[in-house]
């Protein structure tokens, strides 16, 4: 009895043995199980780390790229790598043609990609991503891409305008070896999705500032260019001006020489006529040698700087100006008034000249008849003084106003008045070189003129 | 004498990648050793684009000879990349013709494992008859690994060091590929014979699993596919033990469905453990039996394993200790590499593996910049106390050391 009750508890701790070690067997599985899990989560997590490592590292590559063509084989290469899928795609949308334009795609060698996305900014109410399946719509419109399953999602811009879409996924064929897209990672790619709108925005705006700048620099190169032709040409007209004039001046100077011969020792001997026409021919030697004078004195101050500039007292200069032209303003009574004028640094010969050219013009353009009224004034402007002499002479023309100052120009209405056409021409020379501008205003023929010039302070 | 030349990156553009990976590793050699015969061994996950991987690697070295497979993840001087678009390879410069050759085949399966190494073996020993190494790179889906190391001593004999691993694809079990210059195999095995006297290897094998519970016995089975274990379908059984559904695919099981088998006693101490383990990456369509990479007799005893994290990194820290003594006073020249893929992601986050990867690296190269090639394979063929054996769920490392006249 004692061995069979012996035996029998033998036998039922056996089976106990035997059940705990079973039960321990599935304990340790089931940690197997729980350990495998543990790891899975923490790769998924790595997995997420490693995404916004790759989503910084594009956010700093991004920022330099030269063209649209290598931002986008960028962020392609970059939503690869990031969501480790075969295919990306991007694609910029242009709102004056309404038109999604794939810029860029990774992995569709074998997939005919059409040039522009049948989709449009009210496909996609939402701004987050999205998986594609979930869209079917949209899933439809890309059919042509041929993907099974993709992350996609629209890219908006700091100004909240629309400004394309991506989309990275998975064809039938590569579902072999990839995983399924995991649903989380819908929110690193929205980040992913963002930081792309945002550096496309932020491209596009330096792409149009690069232009801008290219633009300017093309045309201030042109200007430029074009300064130094006008420049070299005006100089070597200047200098023929210069020979011409000079080499004119001897022959007039013999038939000059030799017509007042004629006229004084053989006058009696000349008929009537003849006598008449001599004296046109003296008159137009010396409307030829006043040209002439004029043509070599606008050479001169065109080939020559301005001297040193000195501080000019031009309430002096006016007093001078007004003794050296005193016969011509006796003649006709005219009446100068000079306002206050101040002092500033210029040459002085050329402001002499500028002032005698424009008081003898404003004395010379007014009808018989009118006794010349000039008004001479200055006032500052900013960092320059305008300097204006007013007459009531001939008045000039509104279209002529700014023709005057060319060579030669003289004006239908002072056709009648004696002059080179050179006065004004020489008076742009000086003011330019001093850093001036000179313009003329008139309310119109007999509405006199003024004459106004700008002279800077320092 | 051999010149070893390496470099990783994880780029996606296949053609840059390699372009890149050439770049970086020639830099500084100058023009024209593109144009020399040159063999480049490539390691390569699942998603890069082969055929544009391949056409880089000629376009920029037309008369290199190219090999390679693929793999989980890709190890290198830069660290582990098990993304899907890794690229990892070593250039190798040989000073005289004849210092290397690669002898290949396709179609290698379980049951005709021993007969095709047998015949790439003597192939090569035609070829190169001074080999002194061989680097053997095979389909990791179904090939019998333990009868293609008989099939290489059939012809070098059991003494001649063999090491490398067996492709894989990310972990899915579903293919794996190798390369042959400009050609992309499924089922393929390249062995690189080296013939460098002056060139050894030194290896180092190490697992961090102990096994759990009582063993399995398989009770019916054909060379290397096990069809029952303990009298029941040898997949489900298996699967039901492991709490998993019975129609689970292998490779996602591949992390926790290793297999222990008892090694002789001679070598427990240099494993540093007594059971050498087995992954399984084939089950047959049907989902009953499974397939093992070695023979697996009727009456073979498995235990199911669990990984052990401070066997993991104590043993990998012996191991090293042991491998950092044998290489001590010789010239390191490179080292490959291979690291069972469950050893990678599917087991330790990022943080610890690029601890791991350090360590072993730094161990060895112990500040010098020393050319490094590794992969996240299926298998890896590493010798134990001279006799070449294939392993899973190890790391294994090849340091290749001047032995004479470096």
């Amino acid at each position: 009895m004692k061995k069979k009750g012996r035996e029998e508890n033998r036998k039922a701790s056996y089976r106990e043995l035997e059940a705990l070690c079973l039960e321990l067997e599935a304990r340790v599985t089931r940690g197997i199980m729980v350990q495998q899990e543990l790891i899975s989560l923490k790769a998924e997590l790595d997995q997420e780390l490693n995404r916004f490592r790759l989503i910084q590292e594009f956010g700093e590559l991004g920022l330099f790229r030269e063209s649209i063509q290598e931002f986008g084989a960028l962020a392609t290469e970059y939503f690869i790598r990031a969501f480790e899928q075969p295919h990306a795609l991007l694609a910029e949308y242009d709102e004056k043609s309404d038109m999604l334009a794939v810029v860029s795609t990774f992995g569709f060698a074998n997939t005919d990609v059409p040039a522009v996305l049948p989709l449009s900014p009210a496909d996609f109410p939402e701004r987050e991503g999205f998986l594609l399946s979930q869209q079917p719509d949209t899933h439809v419109k890309l059919a042509s891409l041929d993907l099974e399953e993709a992350l996609a999602g629209p890219l908006f811009g700091p100004d909240g305008a629309f400004k394309g879409f991506v989309v990275c996924g998975q064809q039938r064929a590569d579902q072999r070896f990839y995983n399924p897209i995991d649903t989380q990672a819908r929110h690193s790619f929205t980040v992913m999705a963002t930081k792309v709108s945002y550096l496309l925005h932020n491209f596009r705006i330096n792409q149009q500032l690069k232009q801008e700048i290219e633009e300017r620099r093309r045309v201030e190169q042109m200007l430029e260019e074009k300064a130094a032709e006008l420049l070299r040409s005006n100089s070597e007209l200047e200098q023929f001006a210069y020979v011409v004039s000079h080499d004119l001046k001897a022959p007039l100077r013999n038939v000059l020489g030799f017509a007042g011969m004629l006229q004084k020792k053989w006058m009696d001997a000349v008929p009537e006529a003849g006598r008449e026409y001599l004296e046109i021919i003296l008159k137009e030697i010396n409307r030829f040698g006043a040209v002439i004078d004029g043509l070599l004195a606008y050479a001169r101050f065109s080939s020559r700087p301005p001297k040193e500039r000195q501080l000019v007292d031009f309430n002096k200069l006016a007093e001078k100006v007004q003794a050296q032209i005193y016969l011509a303003i006796q003649q006709c009574r005219a009446v100068i008034k000079v306002h206050p004028l101040p002092s500033l640094p210029a040459d002085p010969q050329q402001m002499e000249q500028l002032f005698q050219n424009l008081i003898t013009n404003a004395i010379k353009f007014t009808p018989s008849g009118r006794r010349p009224e000039i008004d001479i004034s200055a006032k500052p402007s900013g960092s320059e003084y305008c300097f204006t002499i007013r007459d009531n002479g001939i008045g000039i023309e509104e279209h002529n106003l700014e023709s005057i100052f060319g060579l030669f120009q003289r004006p239908h209405a002072s056709r009648g008045y004696e002059g080179s056409g050179l006065g004004l021409s020489i008076c742009r020379k000086i003011v330019g070189q001093h850093q001036g501008r000179i313009w003329a205003e008139s309310k119109g023929p007999g509405q006199g003129a003024a004459f106004r010039f700008t002279l800077p302070c320092r | 004498m051999l010149h070893f030349y390496s470099s990783s990156n994880g780029q996606v553009h296949s053609e840059k990648a390699m372009q890149e990976c050439l770049g970086n590793a020639l830099s500084g050699r100058g023009q024209e050793v593109y144009e020399r015969p040159l063999l480049i061994i490539i390691h390569t996950t699942i998603g890069h684009d082969f055929q544009a991987l391949l056409a880089a690697a000629h376009s920029c070295c037309p008369n290199a000879t190219v090999v390679g497979c693929t793999c989980a993840g890709v190890i290198g001087v830069e660290g582990a990349n098990e993304s899907m678009r890794a690229l990892g390879l070593m250039v190798v410069e040989a000073e005289q013709e004849g210092e290397f050759g690669i002898v290949f085949c396709d179609n290698i399966r379980g049951y005709n494992s021993l007969q095709k190494a047998r015949e790439m073996a003597r192939e090569l020993k035609d070829l190169l008859p001074g080999a002194n190494m061989i680097h053997l790179l095979a389909s990791g889906i179904d090939i019998a690994a333990d009868r293609a190391l008989e099939g290489i001593a059939e012809a070098f004999g059991p003494e001649l060091p063999v090491f490398g691993g067996t492709s894989s694809d990310n972990l899915r079990g579903i293919s794996t590929y190798q390369f042959v210059n400009r050609q992309v195999l499924e089922r393929g095995a390249i062995m690189i014979g080296y013939a460098d006297p002056t060139l050894g290897v030194v290896m180092g094998v190490h697992h961090g699993n102990l096994t759990i519970g009582q063993p399995i016995t398989v009770t019916r089975s054909e060379a290397n596919r096990v069809f029952e274990l303990d009298g029941l379908p040898a997949w489900p059984s298996l699967m039901r033990k492991l709490s998993l559904p019975e129609d689970s695919q292998p490779g996602p099981c591949i992390p926790v469905a290793g297999l222990g088998e008892l090694l002789p006693a001679e070598y427990h101490q240099a494993y540093d453990n007594r059971h050498i383990l087995r992954a399984i990456v084939k089950v047959d369509d049907a989902g009953s039996s499974f397939y093992m990479p070695v023979d697996c007799p009727e009456g073979t005893q498995l235990w199911i394993t669990q990984r052990d994290e401070s066997l993991i990194f104590a043993g990998l820290g012996r191991m090293l200790e042991r491998l950092a003594d044998r290489v001590s006073g010789l010239q390191l020249v490179a080292v490959f590499h291979t690291d069972c893929a469950a050893r990678g992601r599917a087991m330790f986050n990022k943080i610890a593996k690029d601890e791991i990867i350090e360590k072993m690296q730094d161990s060895l190269m112990k500040g010098q910049a020393i050319p490094w090639l590794g992969m996240y394979g299926f298998g890896e063929f590493t010798q134990l106390k001279g006799r070449n054996f294939f392993h899973n769920y190890t790391t294994s490392i090849y340091a290749l050391v001047r032995v004479e006249g470096g």
